[in-house]
């Protein structure tokens, strides 16, 4: 039980744990003044934040095997709020959102309404059952539940792989911000970080995990809030951004309307449907394509040269030179991109979707068509949103997490404060988007492209997928279809757009690492425990005893951290694709069985596995049939529209894997023999409060 | 009778919840026509109003479980016995 003198305690020690992180900041900022190198200040950021949370990691290191899987249970249900919402805002949610809002408008509050909506479904239907019945993992339940090994592997099994693709995801991001704060190249930037994960989950499993992730929400929240209240003071006056950015939102709506009839940008349109028809032409003969332009390339660094062009010029041709393809493979993929990111920029709006407008692909004023993408357009929203929804419900990384309260109640009022601390962010995302989008709409768009801010060309050299600018129509002005502005970039660089210092982009940059950190440490210690809790000790090696339990745990969290580091080493840029996969795969998996588990007595061993496999494989047959890269990579020849239900995205895969694995986990297990008395025993002790809990 | 409660109070806050899901995106583009706190109404809902709600559907669902917890371990007192569980 918690005493209040232990949340008080708490209270005081992450008091002067925020206290610190001013200072650090006030420093940071004073040194900037002072004319403190730049790497130095983000460097700082970078060190000293890891070091505190590796310091807590130490502070916490224990073998003790209740205080390693579960935090001993004792952790307040505040804490376990904050800790909850650190574990489940990741690199995506604090880089990638954001940029979702900026590029896909309305679209992107899927995203925010299907990542906050979940944790209701955790608290009324989860949380605080799974408290009650105790023990420590997911799997651990669908044992004591169903019965028998089946559904314990198939859950363990589907731990694994939906917690192991997250955590290959985080510590890519991990490698991207240690690499731009530090200038470390990305693999060592992975290692580094790694680092800092591992002294966590390594030393102290769930307890120490806990109580970094505490502080690790501390630094991502200030570090997402303060530029967003700078920059809607600096906008609008106004120190509350979200009663404010109304106002912006209407003049972006305002603006939106002007550059659809700008002439300027109709002719960028023109010529990027020019550009594209071109590149459509190479593909049909790549060889002699790539001599021309090599030829070109070459004739431009001599006229150039020549002409006494300004060096910068000279130096970007000859880059072009350098980094030309150099096989026929390479070229057709090059040509490809040419053309697809030029029919991308060449939509209205340079593809970026009306910030309110919902739906605005299609018209339910419109023809018969436009009404039909109106309607697609809606329903992809929803089967998105609560797919995401049912998919964070059924997050094993998250569900532990609600294990460690002090008991049911406490868990119920957990989930409470995990919601409300992860909407502080969820809430601040489209804001910040708008902000954003204002400041680039409102100041970028116009400029002469010689007077571009700093940010433009140091963002564009460090990686041209993420900003880089064209001047299509050789005006010299910037229009916003010549700007390509990557989603990843909106939040990473919204202090520079919007012309705050740059200690702030450090920041900010300190936050998103405290975001990957804090989830790569939840999911590397879930994943462990899946495989030496559920698996080495249930079937391999039953009478292990509970040290050498969580002795087994630190070394597959240091195997599963290098296999992961190792994997996202090799940079495969389509990881992101698998995020949205994960969270359909965990709906499958776990949320019927664990619902109907807890409020359906007669749901049975039979049931539950041909429920999880059933959803699985629904989920699975309609990602091959559907998402783009599975494929191609599969070979899968029917057209796209062919493979889908009712017009429904493959991202949105859970939306029918739940129902149908529901549909058939209830059929057989109408079929097959009912519980036993003894798991009868424990869906009441699940149902019914006992003397003491609260 | 406990879980009577329990089952039909967890069922009222998931109508809420599917509701607010459901309706607000279907219609998101009509409550466009209103404004809310400077804000074009469906907008607002997706941003915003529907993370309001969701904290206040567990504000309830927890306090109300407060309630019909503490009542269920009274009946037991006055039982004397331990509550009976009931069918599912």
């Amino acid at each position: 039980m918690a005493t209040p003198s232990l949340g008080r305690q708490l209270t005081w020690r992450y008091g002067l744990f925020l206290l610190a992180f001013g200072a650090l900041i006030a420093l940071m900022a004073l040194a900037e003044r002072m004319g403190l190198q730049r790497g130095w200040i983000g460097a700082s950021f970078l060190v000293v934040t890891v070091a505190a949370y590796a310091f807590i990691g130490f502070l916490c290191r224990t073998s003790n095997e209740v205080d390693y899987f579960v935090a001993g249970r004792r952790v307040p249900a505040v804490f376990n709020g904050l800790a909850t919402a650190a574990d489940w805002m990741s690199a995506a949610s604090f880089i990638g959102t954001a940029g979702v809002l900026y590029l896909q408008g309305f679209a992107g509050l899927a995203y925010i309404l299907g990542w906050t909506g979940g944790y209701c479904l955790l608290a009324l239907l989860l949380a605080p059952y799974l408290r009650r019945f105790g023990q420590y993992t997911v799997p651990d339940f669908l044992q004591a539940r169903y019965g028998g090994r089946l559904p314990r592997l198939i859950g363990a099994g589907a731990v694994v792989a939906v917690s192991f693709v997250y955590v290959v995801v985080q510590i890519y991001g991990v490698g991207l911000i240690t690499s731009h704060l530090t200038g470390f190249g990305f693999e060592l930037g992975i290692f580094v970080g790694l680092g800092g994960v591992l002294v966590c989950s390594f030393l102290g499993g769930m307890r120490a995990v806990t109580w970094t992730q505490v502080a690790q929400y501390l630094v991502l929240i200030v570090a997402y809030l303060v530029p967003l209240v700078w920059l809607s003071v600096k906008q609008t006056g106004n120190l509350m951004p979200l009663v404010s950015y109304g106002s912006q939102l209407a003049q972006i709506a305002q603006r939106e309307g002007e550059l659809k009839v700008d002439p300027a940008e109709r002719e960028v349109t023109l010529k990027l449907r020019e550009r594209a028809a071109i590149a459509d032409s190479k593909l049909l003969d790549v060889r002699s394509a790539m001599v021309a332009d090599d030829a070109q390339r070459l004739q431009r660094v001599a006229e150039l040269r020549n002409e006494n062009a300004p060096l910068a010029r000279v130096q970007r041709a000859e880059r072009e030179v350098a980094q030309r393809p150099r096989t026929e493979a390479q070229a057709t993929v090059a040509y490809q991109r040419e053309r697809d990111s030029a029919i991308a920029r060449a939509q209205p709006l340079a593809g970026i979707a009306p910030q309110t407008l919902p739906f605005a692909t299609g018209d339910p004023a419109g023809d018969a068509a436009a009404q039909q993408r109106y309607d697609a357009a809606r329903i992809n929203f929803i089967a998105l949103m609560l797919c995401l929804m049912m998919g964070t419900a059924a997050m094993p990384h998250v569900l532990t997490r609600y294990y460690t309260t002090t008991s049911a109640p406490q868990a119920r009022r957990s989930v409470g404060w995990s919601l409300l601390f992860i909407t502080l962010l969820y809430i601040a995302a489209p804001a910040l988007a708008v902000l954003v989008k204002f400041e680039v709409l409102q100041h970028l768009v116009g400029t002469p492209i010689d007077h571009l801010p700093q940010w433009v060309s140091r963002w564009s050299r460090l990686d041209s997928n993420l900003v880089s600018v064209n001047d299509v129509n050789g005006d010299g002005i910037l229009q916003l279809g010549e700007l390509l502005l990557g989603g990843d970039v909106i939040v990473l660089a919204a202090p520079e757009i919007g012309g705050l210092p740059y200690w702030v982009t450090c920041l900010v940059a300190a936050g998103g690492l405290a975001a990957a950190l804090s989830t790569a440490d939840g999911l590397l210690l879930t994943i462990a425990n899946a495989l030496s809790h559920d698996i080495y000790f249930r079937d391999i090696h039953p009478n292990a005893s509970a040290a050498s339990r969580v002795i087994a745990s630190k070394v597959l969290v240091m195997a599963i951290a290098l296999l992961a580091a190792l994997i996202a080493a090799l940079k495969i840029t389509d990881i992101l694709q698998f995020v949205s996969v994960a969270f359909s795969l965990a709906a499958a998996a776990f949320f019927p069985a664990l619902v109907l588990g807890i409020f359906w007595r007669r749901a049975s061993r039979a049931g539950a596995v041909a429920g999880m496999l059933t959803g699985l494989a629904v989920c699975a047959w309609y990602m091959a049939t559907n998402l783009p890269l599975l494929r191609r990579l599969l070979g899968v020849m029917r057209p796209l529209a062919d493979c889908q239900w009712f017009g429904v995205d493959a991202i949105a895969a859970g939306v029918f894997g739940v129902p149908i694995g529901a549909a058939v986990m209830v059929l057989v297990s109408l079929a097959s023999k009912g519980p036993s008395a003894e798991q009868g025993l424990l869906i009441d002790r699940m149902r019914f409060p006992v003397r003491g809990e609260h | 009778m406990f879980w009577a409660r329990t089952k039909a109070l967890t069922a009222a806050l998931l109508v809420v919840w599917l509701g607010a899901n459901l309706l607000v995106p279907w219609f998101a583009r009509d409550l466009n026509a209103w404004q809310a706190f400077g804000f074009p109404l469906g907008y607002w809902l997706a941003a915003e109003g529907g993370l309001l709600v969701y904290l206040l559907i567990i504000v309830v669902y927890v306090v109300a479980m407060d309630r019909l917890e503490a009542r269920c371990m009274d009946d037991e007192d006055a039982a004397a016995a331990p509550a009976d569980p009931g069918p599912a």
